[in-house]
């Protein structure tokens, strides 16, 4: 749509969020909630070992426990592969054929009455395993020596993702200055509150229906279509709210398919939720990688190259690895201007659980790198830090190396805004001198896409819409609304092109069976833009046929007619007015009535990305910001304490201004807990903290004062010019602190989590090597 | 979680022959924070639970004639954060107990259960063994008591004989011209369990100016909390100078075992153990100066 030249009076409000008090009460349905008649309780058997030959599974003793409805392996199921990124990614089956390759691999399924029945039968089925070798680590497992995971990948290259413009080397060498280092991230967890679960059904006439904890019930039902074989048409996901899924859950978990055969078997209603420490140990991670990285720039700080190698943790499956892995190669070469590029992704089996989608979706991995030297860069330039990003930034209409057409830009002015916010490069004569105690501040910027044209060429949403006789109206979205407020962002954009009420608008989500397609779900911060549009769409259509009505009825034209406050009115004359309601009456209540369902389908002007190069303008507008944090390290521990983060986005526009910034609280959190905390520990295929306890999220109490700065930039293809928000807020944390510790100290960690051991030990080896 | 039985003794006497008699299959249960979380699980799978919270007789802080203190088994964590009287007498203590896991955690949890446990992360151990406490413990060989630093003996494992209950801990008073003061270091968020943690308890001579003794609790770094006797002889009959409390800093981890685990290497355990001895000791003297 294009920018309206009209006084607002519902989007860019602070307004609550439109299931609040649902959301307060507890009254919220979840998945996890559902309970049906007569409903079974399902549990998972997982292998104990990080590869192995199963050479038999027994599972009579299991099936003769009292209270047993079914146990299942391979054998009761049509034994068919994921395979939502496509071929040749599909790699694993819902239950494990033969053999297991990570702790924790899918090996029985059972269902019973109750849940301690569930876990009693697990204990009873016996499975003999014939121990193989194991490979853990990413740059171990491409060794010609070592076990291979799958007969069909040469070196466990599960996928070489190669993202290459101008002439890289070249550049390279006549460089006036190449930064090179080495570079270690970790895996994390998305820690959604609700674990993955779901409740299946499936009735006489073969039909399943599905109240799921996802991120994408349109997704999620292509691949249980797949997975238990039956046409789309049969199955019909539900929609429950939704607690938190931070791109765990944008695509099927195994507990779907598992809970859908164990309901057909059992001709009755299934759940089956992951407990805490499946969740965190076979739901997907943040990809680990093990990174190169090469930046060349002239004597006056101008990018002239940039060059990456990764190998990157995909764990025993391909489950999103190989495309978060593409889109870390995207952001790497985009990431500023550089005009020589190359990247090189090795997405490598390993005997661990499979990677996942984890909001940044492969970019706050490089960003951390590429961010990391740029201040190493401005170090050696003697050029601050903030100027070398400015002059580098990228600019509107700018083409990046990967083919991605920058339409509205702020970069440099977030970069400005939030170095400013906290004053970032201040004099050394201005710090506090606090004894053991040393004060710093760095930034670090970021590029994002919203949506992207990446899995099939379609990136897209759609809305019904209707106007009730009472003139209310219900929105009818495919999209998900997993805690971020995607409901009350698509409430007020419906409710300010119609003129209406907020109050008047409900917004329904997920519903397969009763919603228009959607090709992504909650994902690639994307609601707000794509949903968006479709609903404004629609909600354009039906203002046109109420102000038709109206104009009948009030006998003017409708140009001179408005619509707030869900009443019409003529502009000139304010009193001539009707209530939405009336006009809907008017509209049903007649010879000849016409009732107001309107439809709309929205999808990105947007090009299919190259899979072979990467290359294509995949998102309709790019998102940009920075990071500025100050810190505290403590020289004698190296405990590093995060005191202020400003945060500058470029968001197109607000919606809703509240929203925008408790997600810019949410992911400064977990971008803070990647940063510092966060690691999932993973030793000889053994998950060492699968619980809250032992890996620590920011909480509260950890958490910085938040600065908030939101830049407008009008994307004029963006709903009411807006662009996205939910990624971008993580993705150039890491990278923020990592520099702050480096000006409050004088020492770079280049692995996460920057733990206070590592930071320890950079001061102890700087002491060293300068004395 | 399998079904179990749950008893309810009207006495220390009743709860010991139920231990008695269940052996291994039983554990008393009191807040029930750390073992619900065992049997939930399923690390721990009980036939039966013995419940002591009728016992109200093993709850409360109660002044002792010799100046010291009594502090039930079945004492909250939260009864200690806020007993004003003890929060006089043993500050470092009070604070201590303010910083145990969490509210919902003090407000359930017993300083009894705390101890038998032994998780080696834990507060309360460490500043108990520099206040001087006492375990007293009963048992169908009748009553005995023994310094909290040979209470704790491993992962989870203490000295209590299986029919042993633990019914109270003795404080003794603080010595004159004393100040205590107990440090807890995380590595990653500020609620998390302690890193390293150190309780320094000191007392000056009436010189105000030479060290008349000190105990220092060491916990979090090794299997089980330890008292660190190399420092406290450093300090010992010595001059209290920042070079003295260095000095004693680099015996503070004397004879530890480190752990290593997600929340950082045993090398670094080792030098942290140094630092906040140190800094514990500081602020333990800053606090004997104001009592002289």
């Amino acid at each position: 749509m294009s920018a309206e030249n009209r006084d607002l009076a519902i989007v860019g409000q602070r307004t609550a969020k439109v299931d609040g008090e649902l959301l307060l009460t507890g009254e919220a349905t979840y998945a996890f909630d559902i309970a049906l008649p007569r409903m079974l309780h399902g549990k998972i058997l997982r292998s104990p070992h990080p590869h192995a030959w199963v050479r038999n599974i027994d599972t009579s003793k299991a099936e003769r426990l009292r209270g047993v409805q079914a146990v299942i392996t391979a054998e009761d199921t049509p034994k068919i592969k994921y395979h939502f990124l496509g071929h040749p990614h599909e790699d694993k089956y819902p239950l494990a054929i033969e053999r297991v390759r990570f702790v924790g691999d899918e090996v029985a399924a059972v269902a019973a009455v109750d849940e301690d029945t569930a876990e009693e039968a697990l204990s009873l089925i016996e499975v003999e395993y014939e121990p193989l070798p194991a490979v853990f680590d990413p740059e171990e497992a491409v060794q010609p020596d070592a076990p291979l995971l799958h007969e069909n990948k040469e070196r466990n290259i599960a996928a070489h993702v190669v993202r290459s413009a101008g002439d890289c080397e070249e550049a390279l060498q006549k460089a006036a200055l190449v930064i090179e280092g080495r570079f270690t991230t970790q895996p994390v967890a998305q820690t959604p509150m609700e674990t993955h679960g779901c409740v299946a059904q499936c009735d006489s006439q073969g039909r399943y229906k599905f109240w799921a904890s996802t991120q994408a019930s349109d997704l999620l039902r292509r691949e249980l279509s797949n997975a238990l074989d039956v046409s789309l048409g049969n199955v019909h996901v539900n929609e429950v709210f939704i607690g938190g899924g931070f791109g765990g859950k944008s695509k099927v978990g195994a507990n779907e398919a598992l809970a859908g055969f164990l309901a057909k078997k059992t001709g009755r209603p299934v759940r089956l939720f992951l407990s805490r420490q499946e969740e965190f140990a076979t739901s997907g991670h943040r990809s680990a990688l093990k990174m190169r990285l090469w930046t060349g720039a002239e004597k006056n700080g101008t990018l002239v190259a940039r060059k990456g190698e990764s190998y990157v943790d995909n764990g025993a499956y391909n489950n999103v690895t190989p495309a978060t892995t593409g889109v870390g190669g995207s952001i790497l070469t985009s990431l500023y201007r550089v005009p020589n590029v190359r990247y090189d992704g090795y997405v490598v089996y390993t005997n661990k659980s499979w990677a996942n989608a984890f909001r940044g979706f492969g970019g706050p991995q490089v960003t951390f790198a590429v961010e990391t030297q740029m201040d190493e860069l401005a170090e050696e330039l003697g050029i601050d830090p903030v100027e070398l990003r400015k002059k580098n930034a990228t600019q509107p209409g700018d083409v990046t190396p990967v083919g991605w057409r920058i339409g509205t830009c702020a970069m440099e002015e977030c970069i400005e805004k939030a170095a400013r916010a906290i004053d970032v490069g201040w004099k050394a004569s201005e710090r506090p001198t606090n004894g053991t105690v040393k004060r710093g501040r760095g930034i670090a910027g970021m590029i994002y896409t919203v949506g992207a044209r990446a899995y099939w060429d379609a990136d897209c949403s759609g809305a019904f819409l209707k106007i009730h006789d009472d003139g209310s109206a219900s929105v009818i979205t495919g999209t998900v609304d997993c805690g971020q407020g995607a409901k009350t962002v698509l409430a007020q954009i419906a409710a300010e092109t119609l003129g209406m009420n907020l109050d008047d608008v409900r917004i329904y989500t997920m519903d397969t069976e009763n919603a228009p397609m959607d090709s992504r779900g909650a994902s690639a911060s994307s609601v707000t833009f794509i949903s968006g549009n479709a609903v404004y769409n629609a909600a354009k259509q039906a203002r046109e046929k109420l102000l038709t009505v109206a104009a009948e009825k009030l006998e003017a034209a409708v140009e001179d007619l408005d619509i707030r406050n869900s009443r019409i009115f003529v502009k000139s004359a304010p009193e001539r007015s009707m209530t939405l309601g009336e006009v809907a009456e008017a509209s049903t209540y007649r010879q000849g009535s016409e009732a107001i369902l309107e439809s709309a389908h929205y999808d990105t002007p947007t090009e299919f990305i190259d899979h072979m190069t990467g290359t294509g303008n995949i998102s309709p507008a790019y998102s940009f910001a920075a990071h500025a944090a100050e810190v505290e390290v403590d020289t004698e521990t190296g405990r590093v304490r995060v005191l202020r983060i400003a945060a500058a986005h470029d968001v197109g526009r607000a919606i809703n201004p509240m929203l925008l910034e408790a997600q810019i609280h949410g992911g400064l959190s977990q971008g803070l807990g990647y940063g510092l905390t966060e690691n999932l520990a993973i030793e000889g295929g053994q998950f060492l903290n699968g619980n809250f306890a032992d890996y620590k999220i920011f909480t509260s109490k950890d958490m910085p004062e938040v600065i908030p700065i939101i830049v407008e930039t009008d994307d004029p293809e963006g709903p009411y010019n807006a662009k996205g928000i939910g990624e971008p807020v993580l993705v150039p944390t890491a990278p923020a602190v990592a520099n702050a510790i480096f000006d409050a100290v004088g020492v770079r960690v280049k692995d996460l989590p920057v733990t206070p051991a590592r930071v320890f030990g950079a001061l102890r080896a700087s002491e060293g090597s300068a004395s | 979680m399998k079904p179990f039985e749950v008893i309810a003794p009207a006495s220390v006497e009743e709860a010991i022959q139920a231990l008695g008699h269940y052996g291994d299959s039983a554990r008393v249960i009191a807040g029930g924070t750390a073992l619900a979380l065992l049997m939930r699980q399923g690390i721990y799978r009980p036939q039966a639970l013995i419940n002591l919270n009728a016992l109200s007789h093993l709850a409360g802080i109660r002044k002792t004639g010799d100046g010291g203190w009594s502090i039930g088994a079945l004492t909250l964590h939260r009864d200690i954060e806020h007993d004003t009287q003890l929060g006089d007498q043993v500050p470092a203590l009070v604070e201590m107990a303010h910083h145990v896991a969490n509210p919902q955690v003090r407000n359930m949890g017993t300083i009894g259960g705390n101890l038998c446990h032994a998780d080696p992360a834990s507060d309360p151990p460490t500043a108990l063994i520099a206040a001087g406490a006492e375990a007293t413990v009963q048992g169908s060989d009748g009553e005995r008591s023994l310094p909290v630093e040979d209470l704790c003996t491993g992962y989870y494992e203490t000295l209590l004989a299986p029919d042993e209950i633990l019914t109270s801990i003795r404080l003794p008073a603080p010595a004159p011209r004393s100040g205590m003061a107990y440090l807890r270091y995380t590595t990653t968020t500020l609620e998390d369990r302690p890193f390293v943690c150190v309780g320094v308890a000191l007392a000056l001579a009436e010189d105000g100016k030479t060290c008349a003794g000190a105990r220092v609790g060491v916990g979090a770094a090794s299997p089980a909390p330890v008292r660190a006797s190399g420092a406290e002889e450093v300090l010992k009959g010595q001059e209290v100078s920042e070079d003295l409390l260095r000095a004693a800093a680099e015996r503070a981890a004397d004879g530890i075992e480190p752990i290593d685990d997600v929340r950082g290497p045993a090398s670094y355990r080792l030098e942290m153990v140094k630092v906040f001895f140190r800094r514990a000791a500081e602020k333990a003297l800053a606090s004997a100066r104001e009592n002289l």
